[in-house]
């Protein structure tokens, strides 16, 4: 990540841990307001978990922050870059994986991983794709199978295999590890863990409070569009951290 | 229970704007294309009553003239419109609407309409018959290629049969629904046409009956599209594929099956080319009988035998002029040869015809497609009868002509004249255009076609909603 | 970039069975209709060639019998031989032949309207002969119209355009995959325009594969004459891909694509023309023939009043005719007065003739000019230009065969008013007929720009609504 440093030390009045911040992020549909006025960061480092019932306005800050909607105010910014400005520049930093990540189905796990990297604008050789690929716990002899074989859980790898390969300094999850079994979901944590420890910043929205407390460094709960509440998750146990959120859902 | 689902079916098309925009512009174009096809056969109509007319009065006021000049000034058989191409055009733009009638020869129907437009138009006209058997096909498939599809997609078909209805049910619930949206749209369209029909008295009788049918074959030919949208639709695993697919069936019962069968109906059976046909009746005339010629080896055979039975030694002495019976003679021989090479073209036809009869079992269009402009009277068959109609004219004309020749002349006397009464006493070509009851006889088989593409695909739809894949 | 969207876009696409199944498909059909088209080419150049070859060798038997008689070998047992000016002008007529392009296998046009082979006699019925420029067919054929190269191009190529690509964008959106696609730093329009470039590339040098494969099969020499057909048919894949860049760009379903897209074929394709056709011929109707035979009649009545009262005013009106030797009677006398009363007939239904002939002419003209309305108008009228089988080209043909009726009747006429007879040697200097392509003017250019402009000015239009409905509705609706 030294390239990474470089750019980051041109732009003044930035702390360079702030790898993701909402500043007052609103986004309004005619009358309805899909996002008030939210703010927050993620530091290097950190997995920032959102918690919310639906529409509380999760994936809306992920698409806020993918500069996939045009806020209505406030600003998103990854590294200190606003991504409406710098939208390809900030979706160079960046890595995502949706709900359901889904694969060309014609392309092997590794034919995928070469494209997606391709558009990043990467280039490896077989032999380090296929590295990424293990590293992101796919079985060897998963890579070269068509993607249409694919469980959820093995896509979700090759989505964190893109992620390595792109060198992401920014990991953005929708809801993750919805509809996979315990077992994958568990890898699938380990996974975030081990990027964490690498200094990536990750913003997931997810419905899982286990989870949230588990892997999560940081935890906000939303409803409604609004940010109630900003948790670090060692100050809270786990059931308090359930009583504060049904205390706010009710 | 199928009305519930059918009326659901039509509520449902009538609030879609896709359907209403398609509707709309069905209706647009076939009003319109009636309208200008009404215009279209009303100018015609005018100019065939004048130039018949004008034919008769020219041929009337001819000076005193030898009969034989008058067989070379001939004269001219008109081609008649019917009432109903007002619905189907059907070939007429591709055959001849003017038959010169003369001595010695036949000659074809001139002037097609074809030849007087530019090639723009052989993408079609906007007639009602190009909107009835080629785009209501196409609105059909647009309106229905996901008729069984998007329920499954949305999770609904699901829902339809946990509340136990037979998948018999709901197809025939479907295609009601899908049919009725057609009805919407043709009915104005014939309701129009009688309109128009009732108040065209100028030629031929029109015939609600024949009408009344030409509608029950449209009908027939939209519940064959009608029942090969549902069944792709039934099939296909998506929607995407399902209008694919029937797109495809439609290009090639439409577009690729009647011009494919041409090109097969040629090889198997090749038209002549005019140069080749004029060459060989030229062949056979030249070793026939030669009615100007009087030193050919045929016409002196005959002199022989003339002389020999009038027991005369001398034409001159014949009762009658020897030139005017030689010519009649002549005349005769000709109509034969031509008689022989028509005949053949005939047969070439005929095969030519049992090559799109056969490619009917694989294009509902075809046996649709005939089957109107039978009715039409637009039809090849229609075509040739007046042809052989007017031929009969010529005949009898030229033997009317040869005889009085003859019978008011001496050999030799080539100044002889016939007064004006004599040509005016000569009757006028009138033509009966054959019955209906003969035209429908005529294409029982193409009846019997298309109604069993209709079984068979009534049937079809039955087994593939049952097969159906539910999820 | 380019060529890593080739590389796994590709991939994709070989192992679509029904992109593959859907290209061998069309690649068949453009065989067949290439078959079609060299089959139909084949039987005009046999047909033509017999009717040269029978010319010929009457010509040689006719020739032998002249020398003979020359000779003294054989005497003249009949009078058809003494006048046998007369008998060689009308029972040896020239052939004109039209002989086919050499690219004329691509597109039927006009060619199955009229013949190729006509015949130059002394006498013509003007009346009748041109009227008698009709190919003999079955009118259901025309109706139906050929399976040719045009007919694929015109019609399928679209279809086959738009199967592979009016759901590029909806695609991926439907599946989810577009989201993932759109993390990465691509522009949307980027992306799409790639994925269209690629298969754009594709399917030309599909098609082109085809052409040149058809060229190979139809024998045609390869030579410049084929890239104005390229050209036109790059032009044409350009037009309906940028048609699909629209309907995508919009951002809808696959199933509104669909219909979208199978909307605009049907318009631009079967409905324009369709319309077109039958508003110009009610808006600037062809002149009615059945009213020209009437003109014609009427004209034809009062010539021949006067026609046997002719051949003296006729010497009249042409001293250079009248016959040196007044010593003989001059033995085509008949004939000369069926001439000249001939040629009465012929000034008073000529002017009507022509009269009507101009006024279709103009209409054709005027009807042509709205095929700038839709591309597919455009390409059919660029590739009859190209096969030498449009209109005009059987317009040109028609007025050079009549012409040279009139050649051929003025080397007869002055020998025969002059009592001459025919000796062999004057076969060589008989009148030929010869039918040149250079003389109808191309139109090409015009349709190749106007082919061009319709694409370009799409895909102009593509990235407006892209920048005015941005990324949003794609990604959120």
């Amino acid at each position: 990540m030294a390239d990474l440093k470089l750019k980051t030390d041109v732009i003044p009045n930035h702390n360079l841990n702030d790898m993701l911040e909402a500043k007052q992020l609103t986004k309004k549909y005619n009358d309805a307001t899909a996002l008030d006025a939210v703010s927050f960061t993620v530091n290097k480092g950190d997995i920032f978990c959102l918690l919310g019932a639906n529409g509380a306005g999760k994936t809306t800050t992920i698409n806020l922050f993918l500069n996939f909607i045009q806020p209505t105010g406030g600003e998103a910014l990854i590294n200190g870059l606003s991504v409406t400005a710098h939208s390809l520049e900030t979706k160079k930093l960046l890595s995502y994986i949706p709900e359901n990540l889904i694969l060309y189905p014609n392309l092997t796990g590794l034919e995928n991983l070469e494209y997606f990297s391709g558009l990043a604008g990467k280039k490896y050789s077989k032999d380090e794709c296929k590295k990424f690929l293990t590293e992101a716990g796919l079985q060897e002899e998963a890579h070269s199978r068509k993607a249409s074989h694919y469980s959820k859980g093995m896509r979700q790898k090759v989505g964190i295999a893109i992620a390595l390969a792109k060198n992401a300094a920014v990991l953005l999850l929708d809801e993750p590890t919805s509809g996979l079994d315990p077992k994958a979901s568990n890898e699938f944590s380990e996974l975030l863990t081990k990027l964490s420890a690498l200094g990536v910043a990750t913003l997931m929205a997810t419905h899982d409070l286990f989870r949230a407390k588990e892997t999560g460094t940081h935890i906000g709960i939303m409803k409604e569009g609004r940010l109630l509440e900003l948790l670090t998750t060692s100050h809270v146990n786990h059931t308090d951290l359930e009583k504060l959120y049904l205390k706010h859902m009710n | 229970m199928i009305f519930t689902i059918a009326f659901k079916e039509l509520k449902e098309r009538l609030r879609e704007g896709r359907f209403r925009v398609m509707a709309i512009v069905m209706i647009a174009l076939l009003a319109v294309a009636v309208m200008i096809s009404n215009n279209y056969y009303q100018w015609v109509n005018r100019q065939h009553t004048e130039a018949r007319e004008n034919a008769r009065s020219v041929w009337v006021s001819q000076d005193a003239k030898n009969p034989h000049s008058a067989a070379h000034y001939g004269t001219y058989a008109f081609k008649p419109k019917y009432p109903l191409s007002l619905i189907d055009q059907g070939i007429d733009k591709y055959a001849g609407v003017s038959i010169y009638l003369e001595g010695h020869t036949r000659n074809e129907a001139r002037y097609m309409a074809a030849q007087d437009q530019a090639a723009i138009s052989r993408f079609g006209d906007l007639t009602p018959d190009f909107v009835l058997l080629f785009i209501i096909p196409l609105f059909i498939i647009l309106t229905g290629f996901d008729a069984f599809t998007s329920e499954r997609e949305s999770g609904t078909l699901r829902l339809l049969k946990s509340q136990g209805v037979s998948s018999v049910t709901l197809a025939a619930g479907k295609w009601l629904g899908l049919f009725a949206a057609v009805l919407l749209i043709i009915v104005p369209v014939f309701i129009l046409s009688i309109y128009f029909l009732s108040k065209a008295k100028d030629f031929g009788e029109f015939n609600a009956g024949v009408l009344a049918l030409l509608f029950l074959f449209y009908l027939a030919y939209y519940a064959v599209f009608s029942n090969l949208t549902l069944i792709v639709s039934a099939w296909a695993k998506k929607s995407g594929i399902s209008l694919v697919v029937l797109l495809a069936v439609w290009m090639v019962a439409c577009l690729g099956m009647p011009k494919a069968a041409s090109r097969f109906a040629e090889s198997i059976s090749p038209y002549p080319t005019q140069s080749q046909f004029m060459a060989a009746v030229a062949e056979d005339e030249r070793n026939g009988l030669d009615g100007h010629d009087p030193f050919s080896t045929q016409a002196k055979k005959l002199e022989e035998e003339t002389l020999k039975k009038y027991g005369v030694d001398s034409l001159h002495k014949l009762p009658f002029n020897w030139d005017g019976y030689l010519m009649q003679r002549g005349e005769e021989h000709t109509a034969e040869i031509f008689d022989k090479h028509y005949g053949q073209l005939k047969t070439i036809h005929e095969n030519q015809a049992n090559v799109y009869r056969l490619a009917s079992v694989l294009s509902p269009y075809l046996p649709a497609r005939f089957l109107s402009m039978a009715l039409c009277r637009t039809d090849y068959t229609a075509h040739a009868h007046f042809s052989d109609a007017a031929e009969k004219y010529r005949l009898a004309l030229m033997d009317n002509l040869n005889t009085h020749f003859a019978e008011n002349s001496k050999y030799g006397d080539w100044a002889y004249k016939a007064d004006k009464s004599f040509y005016a006493g000569i009757p006028d070509f009138s033509y009966e255009p054959k019955s209906y009851g003969d035209i429908i006889h005529a294409n029982l088989g193409g009846i019997g076609v298309l109604l069993a593409w209709l079984a068979v695909s009534a049937l079809l739809v039955v087994w593939s909603v049952r097969k159906m894949n539910i999820l | 970039m380019f060529f890593h969207y080739v590389k796994y876009e590709g991939l994709q696409l070989i192992r679509n069975r029904w992109a593959v199944v859907l290209l061998i498909v069309f690649v068949v059909l453009c065989l067949f209709a290439v078959s079609n088209g060299t089959g139909k080419v084949t039987l005009r150049k046999a047909e033509t060639e017999t009717a040269v070859n029978t010319m010929r060798e009457a010509d040689e038997v006719h020739k032998a019998k002249i020398d003979s008689l020359e000779k003294g070998l054989l005497s003249l047992e009949d009078d058809g031989w003494r006048r046998r000016l007369n008998y060689i002008g009308n029972r040896a007529p020239r052939v004109a032949v039209m002989p086919p392009a050499s690219l004329a296998f691509l597109a039927t046009g006009q060619s199955d309207l009229y013949p190729h082979t006509m015949k130059a006699y002394l006498y013509v019925n003007i009346e009748t002969y041109a009227a008698s420029f009709t190919e003999l067919s079955n009118p259901v054929q025309l109706m139906f119209g050929s399976f040719d190269l045009a007919f694929v191009l015109i019609y399928l190529l679209p279809l086959l355009v738009l199967a592979f690509s009016y759901n590029l964008l909806s695609e991926e959106k439907e599946q989810g995959l577009l989201r993932l696609t759109l993390a990465q730093p691509v522009s949307l329009y980027g992306w799409l325009f790639n994925k269209m470039l690629l298969r754009f590339f594709l399917m030309t040098a599909i098609v082109w594969g085809s052409l040149i494969v058809a060229l190979l099969v139809a024998g045609v020499s390869w030579s410049f004459g084929i890239l104005p057909l390229l050209g036109l048919v790059t032009l044409y894949i350009f037009f309906w891909f940028a048609v699909a860049l629209i309907v995508n760009v919009f951002g809808k379903t696959s199933g509104t694509n669909a219909v979208a897209v199978i909307s605009v074929w049907t318009v631009l394709v079967l409905l324009l023309p369709a319309v077109i056709s039958q508003l110009a011929n009610n808006l600037y109707p062809v002149p009615s023939r059945v009213n020209m035979i009437h003109e014609m009649r009427t004209a034809k009545a009062e010539a021949e009043k006067e026609a046997n009262k002719i051949l003296a005013s006729y010497y009249r009106d042409h001293p250079e005719l009248a016959q040196q030797d007044t010593t003989v009677k001059n033995q085509y006398q008949f004939y000369l007065g069926y001439f000249a009363s001939q040629d009465v007939v012929k000034k008073s239904v000529a002017p009507v003739l022509e009269e009507y002939r101009e006024k279709s002419e103009a209409q054709k003209q005027f009807v042509e000019s709205f095929r700038f309305v839709s591309p597919a108008l455009l390409l059919q009228h660029a590739l009859n230009d190209i096969a030498g089988t449009s209109s005009r080209h059987y317009e040109a043909y028609k007025n050079r065969v009549i012409a040279f009726t009139e050649e051929w009747r003025a080397w007869f006429l002055p020998r025969m008013f002059n009592n001459e007879l025919m000796s062999s040697s004057d076969f060589e200097k008989l009148p030929s007929f010869e039918y040149n392509y250079d003389e109808v003017a191309s139109s090409f250019a015009a349709d190749f720009v106007a082919l061009l402009v319709f694409a370009v000015l799409l895909t102009g239009i593509s990235v407006w609504v892209y920048r005015k409905e941005g990324l949003e509705p794609v990604l959120t609706s």
